[in-house]
């Protein structure tokens, strides 16, 4: 009966509600579930889906080198990413949060990255960081720091620089929610805090830092989910090679729903039922990772 | 006075009836029914610029108010197929390519053509163009030749003489030397022996070590038709020979992220001194995508020790397929009719844009420069059709050319990972065998030199 009566309340919002919830479960839900199915089957799209039980789940922790290299991959890409991103980000947000001339022009310039396709912007890097004809190593013979081209996209180093683009494309994205943190400071603390004869950097360490730590919170564990997502970039770079050396385990995934080959044999098949299974143990991975995190950042979230 | 009103309105309602029977006639000539649109997707980009204006002329021109949509895609192209089938978005014709006819076929997805071919329409593609495991199932035909190509080693003459080679390499022991001596001499000036597309090792091996493989007598992409088994030992010379390449500074740097078009900029910018690719594509590559002043030619592959086997014809017997679950079928064929026409075919062969393969078109047109410039281009006596391999072999873990790309860079043993490849590609044909999934072909009198004798019943 009081649900009821709550419900009438609150129909407002459930109705409000409704179509993003329908939209998700058509367009999210329904796909994994379908995508799931599969898990326990031997299932290539053509040929009739055979059950094989937990054969697919025995293959991955037996049997596949390559998904446990994509998965340090993975986590070598997300640490590196977080390093070379949300540092430079928020010192930017520090800067930009100023008012100074051109500083609008400077926040687009600096978010620009963000809207830009990766496949494009992918491409676009791979042309600078190409080996003999890129215009990296052609400046730097130039300039005389080297004197032999640097092979940026070859196994030692692809991932490094992999990790570089990643960063190249949030710096922006993650400096615009920094800015909407540090906005959402309220100015009388700096203000009491001037009064009491507090410098630059000791406002930066006692009230700005602590006073984002909710929103850095969030900010972190979106760029960790995001980091793990990666892979249009990867896959425009290196397609996770040079010998799976930037395999990563989203673009391992993919690989397996729409393998890449010119082979007649139809290696060109997809595998959807050990995808699905990669998928599962791959989304408890991050989950994991995540559940983590944020047990460990709990004390920023006050 | 009422005379003339009369008359006046008499003339009015006859005008009134000729603006309507004028109106009428005018809606019935132009109101015209909304065109069928017959989708037709290709993953050629070199010859875009003459289909692209073939098309349109069929467009404005043909009688059957029928529309092409013309759709070019070259990366991923199987995989997009994939998706319009899953999501019953395919187009009506498409393109045949690696794998498509051997996954679609099983699948129910193409159409027999046999109702719309006529005696005269098959007498143009000439004697043995029609054959079962090719183009034919069960006595179904589901496509008909039209383009042919096999890769041939691309060279710099102007290079090869700069370092002193008289000829192109007969063997992969004579390529790696070369390709040595080439790096030795003239890589101060930034130009080295061999390169290949290693950013996608698929792409790099299965135009390369796979046909040196079949020209040397050897397997068919590790399969052995005389035993029915997978047997990759017989690559070993030649990879032998390509991990030395890579091994001594006789390769262009940084091949393992090179993709075919940064590559051919190194070619036509006169960096690279030989690589191999197929015949249907390079020429108009250097003349319309990267045109270059290089002097450079092209040469039949090398082999281990001489030819001992055949160049596989890629898409021999094979070009278009039709959608069987396309809406409007007769359309379909009147649009493949068209891309196959001899005054299409002729076209594409005078502007050497492939090597057509349809007799009745090539002996209309003129001979193409680029059979001029590069006489190798043309097929020869070691050019064959090959029979097709099991399908649905899908090996756990690395396929062979990953497997091959680690061995050649040094990243894998090469005895340990032939060894390996042997063991999970029978392993996963015999499962597959097993599941009935795929067939065991076996031909035990097979010769690779002459292919084509499986089709003679």
């Amino acid at each position: 009966m009081a649900s009821i009566q709550q419900f009438k309340r609150n129909h407002q919002i459930y109705l409000m509600l409704t179509p993003n919830l329908l939209i998700f479960l058509a367009l999210t839900i329904y796909p994994v579930i379908w995508a799931l199915q599969y898990m326990f089957f031997s299932y290539d799209g053509i040929n009739a889906a055979k059950f094989v039980g937990f054969d697919n789940f025995i293959r991955l922790f037996t049997r596949d080198d390559v998904f446990w290299r994509s998965v340090v991959n993975t986590l070598v890409y997300v640490g590196g990413k977080l390093v070379l991103t949300l540092p430079p980000a928020f010192i930017l947000a520090v800067i930009l949060n100023r008012k100074f001339r051109g500083q609008g022009l400077l926040q687009g310039i600096m978010f620009s990255p963000t809207i830009m396709s990766t496949a494009v912007m992918a491409l676009m890097f791979y042309l600078i960081f190409n080996v003999y004809n890129g215009v990296l190593n052609h400046l730097l013979v130039a300039t005389g720091l080297i004197q032999v081209p640097i092979n940026w996209l070859g196994k030692d180093l692809a991932m490094l620089t992999c990790v570089m683009v990643g960063a190249w494309g949030g710096i922006g994205n993650y400096m615009i929610y920094f800015l909407a943190g540090l906005q959402s400071i309220p100015k009388e603390i700096y203000e009491s805090a001037e009064l009491d004869g507090v410098n630059g950097f000791q406002r930066m360490v006692h009230i700005t830092i602590p006073m984002m730590g909710p929103i850095l919170q969030v900010i972190l564990m979106l760029s960790i989910i995001i980091a793990f997502q990666d892979m249009q970039s990867i896959m425009v770079l290196t397609e996770g090679g040079p010998f799976s050396a930037t395999q990563v385990m989203f673009l391992y995934i993919y690989q397996l729903y729409f393998p890449i080959s010119a082979s007649a044999n139809t290696l060109v098949n997809s595998d959807f039922g050990y995808g699905a299974a990669v998928s599962i143990v791959a989304a408890a991975i991050i989950g994991v990772v995540t559940c983590v995190y944020l047990y460990c950042s709990r004390k920023l979230d006050y | 006075m009422q005379k003339s009103f009369i008359k006046k309105t008499r003339v009015r309602l006859w005008m009134a009836v000729a603006l309507l029977i004028a109106g009428l006639a005018w809606g019935t000539t132009y109101a015209a029914a909304p065109k069928v649109k017959i989708k037709v997707w290709t993953m050629n980009r070199h010859d875009a610029e003459y289909m692209t204006a073939m098309v349109n002329q069929f467009n404005k021109q043909n009688k059957d108010n029928i529309e092409i949509v013309y759709q070019i895609f070259t990366d991923n192209y199987q995989q997009t197929l994939d998706l319009a089938y899953a999501t019953g978005e395919a187009p009506d014709v498409f393109m045949d390519a690696t794998g498509v006819y051997e996954k679609r076929l099983p699948a129910g997805d193409l159409a027999a053509l046999d109702s719309y071919l006529t005696p005269a329409f098959k007498k143009r593609f000439g004697n043995g163009a029609f054959l079962d495991g090719i183009n034919m199932e069960k006595g179904s035909i589901y496509s008909l030749p039209a383009i042919g190509t096999t890769p041939r080693l691309i060279y710099n003459k102007s290079i090869f003489k700069r370092a002193g080679i008289k000829s192109p390499p007969r063997t992969v022991a004579e390529m790696a030397r070369d390709a040595k001596l080439i790096s030795t001499k003239l890589s101060k000036e930034g130009i080295f022996g061999y390169a290949q597309n290693f950013k996608n090792p698929t792409q790099a091996l299965s135009r390369s070590v796979d046909y040196i493989m079949m020209r040397s007598g050897g397997v068919r992409e590790g399969y052995d038709f005389k035993t029915g088994k997978f047997d990759f030992t017989g690559y070993k010379p030649i990879l032998q020979a390509y991990k030395e390449i890579f091994s001594s500074n006789g390769a262009f740097p940084g091949c393992e992220s090179l993709d075919i078009d940064p590559l051919r900029t190194q070619f036509a910018a006169g960096k690279i001194g030989m690589y191999i690719s197929w015949t249907h594509s390079e020429p108009g590559v250097y003349q319309n995508q990267f045109p270059t002043k290089e002097a450079w030619d092209m040469a039949p592959l090398p082999t281990i020790r001489g030819v001992k086997g055949s160049n596989r014809i890629n898409l021999a017997g094979r070009f278009w397929l039709m959608n069987s679950k396309t809406k409007s079928p007769k359309d379909a064929w009147k649009v493949m009719e068209f891309l196959y026409s001899d005054s299409l075919l002729g076209g594409y062969y005078e502007r050497g844009l492939g090597l057509v393969m349809v007799p009745s078109a090539v002996k209309k047109a003129k001979k193409p420069e680029t059979v001029q410039k590069w006489p190798a281009i043309q097929f020869d006596k070691h050019d064959k059709i090959w029979p097709n391999i099991p399908l649905n072999v899908r090996p756990e873990g690395k396929d062979m050319y990953q497997v091959f790309a680690e061995i050649i860079f040094g990243a894998t043993d090469l005895d340990r990972g032939l060894a390996d490849l042997n063991a999970r590609y029978n392993q996963a044909f015999d499962k597959a065998v097993s599941e009935h999934k795929s067939t065991r072909i076996v031909y035990p009198n097979f010769n690779p030199a002459e292919p084509g004798k499986v089709f003679q019943k």
